[in-house]
């Protein structure tokens, strides 16, 4: 203290520096510091407190704030309580302070104890009272006295609670205890007046307590020793009770103990459960011990300076150190210098906050090698709450560490796929209504793809019902369904707010939170695509169906129609569901020929190596044994790999096509041969004219009307369609080519309508005309007078074919008829007996008289012709 | 008809066409050739073809009264007798197998079928 008071910084003070003070003042300043009772002076008006050792003591903390400070400021609450004490004393009374508590400023610094003090008056040099001298008497021997009184006082509560406490007078020479009725209840024993001797209580207490009882028998006693023990009631109904007995020998006589004896039991007791946590504080220090040192993580004991007070096995492992040399270390000699810095400030921020704080720092072995460990240090408080160490415990994150950047890669890479793939993701918590029915949902989380297939807002933290209002209510049903199923969910729904429909796949994924995932893609437009792509196939079915001719599709790898339409049935005459099931190749080449089976089986070899191919091949009709010309008109289909998939077909039946090709080439030859035949009679009429002919303009005029009348039968030779020439207009033609109706009335024609053979109606047509032409320049028609009867019939002569009998007569023909006639035979008659017998195997007689011409025509039809209405 | 003697050519007329088979016959008779026929259809001809002993030639119309005169052909063939065809058809219409025959198409210039045969 004198230091302190040497060192202290008076010049801050109302004193000043001590090199000022005056002598008085020194002077007292060491009588303080020498007196050994608390002592103090009090200086000035300021009342600026010096004090000693014994003073500073009872200042407890005010010290040593209290030194050169002012009395009033150091005790304020009892400041005015002694105030006056000191003015008397200022004044220059001795003042003595005493009884009263808390009276004194010592008062303050311990409480309720009953003090004394005694405060002098300190006059200068000039007689001045300066300053005040304050002493206390020995407040410590005080104090101890009066714990002694305390215990005494503790020990009547304990006797007065405990029942009752007996008293007794002991002749240690005779060992008889006279005793309070009380003292007998205690033991269990009868009162009685009259003294026991102690062994009648030593019977009933433990041997240690008879034993003592028995040494104090044996041993010299002093005046006024005192003995105590505490013993077990062994006997008696109180057998099991602790007693406690204190005795002091009489003065005079000190083989008399006087003393008491109480029931301690409850005591006893106490102590004992005392005892025992101590026990089982140990123990469980001990099981802490081996928790401690067996624990999987490192665990660490730390002072305020860093250093360990006590590890584990598994921290030394973790550090890679043994323990003798972590426990000559400090935490800074095993971190890693770069994490040094955050280590002492998670120690410091733990201690100053008293909560536990988390560190994720490195250490360094002495290996070199860093290692990744996750700390918790904790305060440690003693068993006043006040902080002390830390505790550490310590994992080691290298593997863990591996493990997070591994689940860390894994998430980035899932998070890669979702927000890179096409399908929409949407993760989303389901809410319920008041009545626990699932009623909206909130997007927790969607990937880019989602905004795209449903041309949302960005959604996340909306519910579905703010998004879209009033969206189709079995979102609703089915997530939940999910959720409480715990089934996933594969389904088509159509959000009528979007236009869209989706095909979802649903999964719950956090039943605890209501979550749901929901992956999905827009199928909108493929579902419109579909409907279109149907709608154009029923189409084009439509138009299969409705072509006459075959269309056919067959797989290319096994030739097996995939498709054909019905107008098979017409073509091959055959029910199309028979020739489509089983082996439809075996069946359609059942039909066709098997001459032609090689080269259509090539032709579909050369479609499938992938080129169009155009043949023809016969098949006979199963229905009617018709054999049809059919020409395929083949194409291979690739599929998007550009292979041939299949092979298609349009099949035409070209029977008629054929047969129209073959006859028109037989009608160009006909008319070839008609056309050159023609020149030929030409010719050959040109020829005959030519011979019998005398002048030029006869000649001209005979075979001007040949080559007409040759004209006109080919006229009617060449009336494509029409039924065959009769016989009835050949005769017409002939007679009309003279001008028929000039000879009016005096013609009749009859007969039946006979059609004729073209090949004889040119032969046929000439002999009539020049039957006509004879008739009109010298016949019956050469004047007004004349008739001319053609009659005609066909008649069937016995073992003949059907002939036709022509008959031209004439009636009142021209006089000079017969100067007409040459006498070389003329034209028309070689023509009527030698031509027609020749080409037409007919029978002629042509007769001249002076009535005119009768000429009989008859020939054979050849083949039967068919015998129309006669006309009249 | 002329006889002739054993060593005459005799020629088979086949022609449905009255005027040209005269013209025909006055032309191989002219040359010096006996003339078997003519005769205007498929029957006659083979009727004739059978009941000769010999022939060295023939002249085919192919179209008799509508009837064709392969058959004709095909007998001339079988006794190896040279024949010519004359007539109105194209040659392209004339079967494969007689693409051998001499063709002579109609107007016929009766001459040159003589020589041809003849020669």
């Amino acid at each position: 203290m004198a230091d302190r008071i040497r060192d202290h910084d008076w010049g801050a003070t109302p004193l000043g520096p001590v090199s000022g003070w005056s002598g008085r003042l020194k002077v007292m300043v060491e009588q303080v510091l020498a007196n050994p009772l608390a002592a103090s002076l009090v200086c000035g008006p300021e009342r600026i407190l010096i004090y000693n050792d014994a003073a500073a003591h009872l200042y407890g903390d005010r010290h040593p704030a209290a030194l050169g400070r002012s009395l009033p400021e150091t005790f304020p609450a009892a400041w005015a309580t002694v105030a006056p004490f000191y003015a008397r004393a200022f004044a220059g009374e001795t003042v003595r302070v005493g009884g009263q508590s808390p009276d004194t400023p010592a008062g303050e610094g311990i409480g309720t104890e009953v003090f004394d003090a005694l405060l002098l008056p300190v006059r200068e040099e000039d007689g001045r009272i300066a300053h005040v001298h304050a002493i206390s008497p020995d407040v410590g021997g005080r104090i101890a006295a009066e714990a002694a009184l305390r215990e005494i006082e503790e020990l009547r509560r304990i006797a007065l609670e405990s029942g009752g406490m007996g008293a007794w007078a002991w002749d240690t020479r005779t060992g008889l205890i006279r005793a309070d009725e009380a003292f007998h209840r205690i033991w269990g024993v009868a009162f009685a007046d009259a003294p026991h001797p102690s062994s009648v209580y030593a019977e009933r207490m433990d041997r240690d307590g008879a034993a003592v009882l028995d040494a104090v028998m044996a041993g010299e006693i002093a005046p006024g020793e005192e003995f105590q023990d505490r013993v077990r009631v062994t006997g008696g109904p109180n057998a099991g009770r602790w007693v406690q007995w204190r005795g002091r020998a009489e003065r005079d006589r000190p083989w008399i103990i006087n003393g008491v004896t109480f029931d301690v039991t409850a005591q006893m007791r106490a102590e004992r459960q005392v005892h025992d946590n101590e026990e089982r504080l140990r123990e469980s220090e001990a099981r802490l011990a081996a928790i401690f040192d067996s624990a999987p993580v490192g665990l660490s004991e730390i002072d305020g300076e860093g250093r360990f007070l006590r590890v584990n096995d598994q921290l030394c492992r973790i550090l890679g150190r043994p323990r003798e040399c972590l426990l000559r270390s400090g935490i800074a000699d095993v971190t890693d210098p770069e994490d040094v810095g955050r280590s002492i400030e998670a120690a410091c921020r733990a201690r100053e906050t008293g909560q536990p704080v988390a560190l994720d720092k490195r250490y360094r072995r002495p290996d070199g090698t860093a290692v990744w460990a996750s700390s918790i240090l904790s305060v440690l408080r003693d068993r006043h709450g006040r902080p002390g160490s830390l505790l550490a415990v310590t994992a080691d994150l290298t593997e863990r560490r591996a493990a997070d950047a591994a689940l860390r890669a894994s998430e980035r890479r899932y998070r890669t796929l979702l927000e890179s793939m096409d399908e929409a993701y949407a993760d989303v918590e389901m809410l319920r209504d008041a009545a626990g029915v699932w009623c909206d949902f909130r997007f927790i989380a969607v990937n880019p793809a989602f905004m795209k297939h449903t041309a949302m807002p960005y959604p996340v933290g909306r519910t579905a019902t703010d998004l879209l209002g009033a969206p189709n209510p079995r979102w609703n049903r089915m997530y939940g369904q999910v959720l409480e199923t715990g089934t996933p969910l594969r389904v088509q729904e159509h959000e009528s707010v979007l236009g869209r429909t989706f095909d979802l796949n649903i999964v719950g994924i956090d039943r605890e939170r209501n979550r749901v995932a929901v992956l999905f893609t827009d199928i909108t437009e493929r579902l419109r695509a579909e409907a279109a792509l149907r709608e154009s196939e029923g189409r084009l079915r439509q138009f299969g169906d409705a072509s006459s001719d075959v269309l056919w599709m067959r797989e290319a790898e096994t030739l097996q129609w995939v498709y054909l339409t019905p107008a098979f049935a017409i073509t091959y005459d055959r029910d199309r569901a028979a020739a489509f099931s089983g082996d439809t190749l075996a069946n359609w080449l059942d039909v066709v020929l098997p001459e032609d089976h090689p080269s259509v089986l090539a032709g579909i070899a050369r479609v499938r190596a992938g080129e169009r191919v155009s043949f023809e091949y016969r098949i006979r009709r199963p229905g009617d044994g018709a054999v049809r010309w059919l020409r395929d008109t083949d194409f291979p289909m690739r599929d998007a790999a550009g292979a041939v998939r299949w092979i298609g077909g349009i099949s035409r039946d070209i029977t008629e096509e054929k047969e129209t090709t073959e006859r028109m080439a037989v009608l160009v030859a006909e008319l070839q041969h008609r056309t050159r035949n023609l020149l030929g009679v030409v010719k050959a009429l040109f020829h005959e004219t030519a011979r019998r002919s005398d002048a030029l303009d006869a000649f001209r005029e005979q075979f001007g009307e040949r080559l007409d009348a040759l004209a006109r039968v080919n006229a009617l030779l060449s009336r494509s369609g029409q039924p065959r020439i009769t016989i009835g207009e050949l005769v017409r033609t002939a007679l009309d080519a003279l001008g028929g109706s000039a000879a009016g009335g005096r013609i009749r024609l009859d007969g039946p309508e006979v059609r004729l053979r073209n090949s004889i109606v040119q032969t046929l047509a000439l002999a009539l005309h020049e039957l006509a032409t004879n008739a009109r320049k010298y016949g019956a028609l050469a004047d007004e007078r004349g008739r001319l009867e053609v009659t005609w019939s066909t008649h069937r002569p016995d073992g003949e074919e059907e002939r036709l009998v022509v008959e031209w007569v004439e009636h009142g023909g021209a006089p000079g008829q017969d100067k007409a006639e040459p006498s070389r035979r003329g034209y028309g008659r070689e023509l009527i007996e030698r031509a027609l017998p020749y080409a037409l195997k007919a029978r002629t007689r042509y007769e001249l008289s002076g009535e005119g011409v009768r000429c009989s025509l008859d020939l054979p039809l050849t083949r039967a012709l068919r015998r129309e209405r006669p006309t009249p | 008809m002329i006889a002739t003697a054993p060593s005459t050519y005799r020629v088979l007329l086949v022609e449905d066409e009255y005027f040209l088979a005269q013209e025909l016959t006055e032309v191989f008779q002219g040359r010096g050739a006996e003339v078997v026929g003519p005769v205007p259809s498929v029957e006659e001809a083979l009727a004739l073809i059978a009941a000769s002993a010999h022939l060295d030639g023939a002249v085919l119309d192919i179209n008799l009264q509508g009837e064709m005169a392969y058959a004709v052909a095909d007998a001339l063939a079988a006794r190896g007798v040279p024949f010519v065809f004359a007539t109105g058809y194209d040659r392209t219409a004339i079967p494969a197998r007689y693409a051998r025959a001499r063709f002579f198409g109609k107007p016929l210039v009766v001459g040159q079928v003589a020589e041809a045969l003849l020669a």
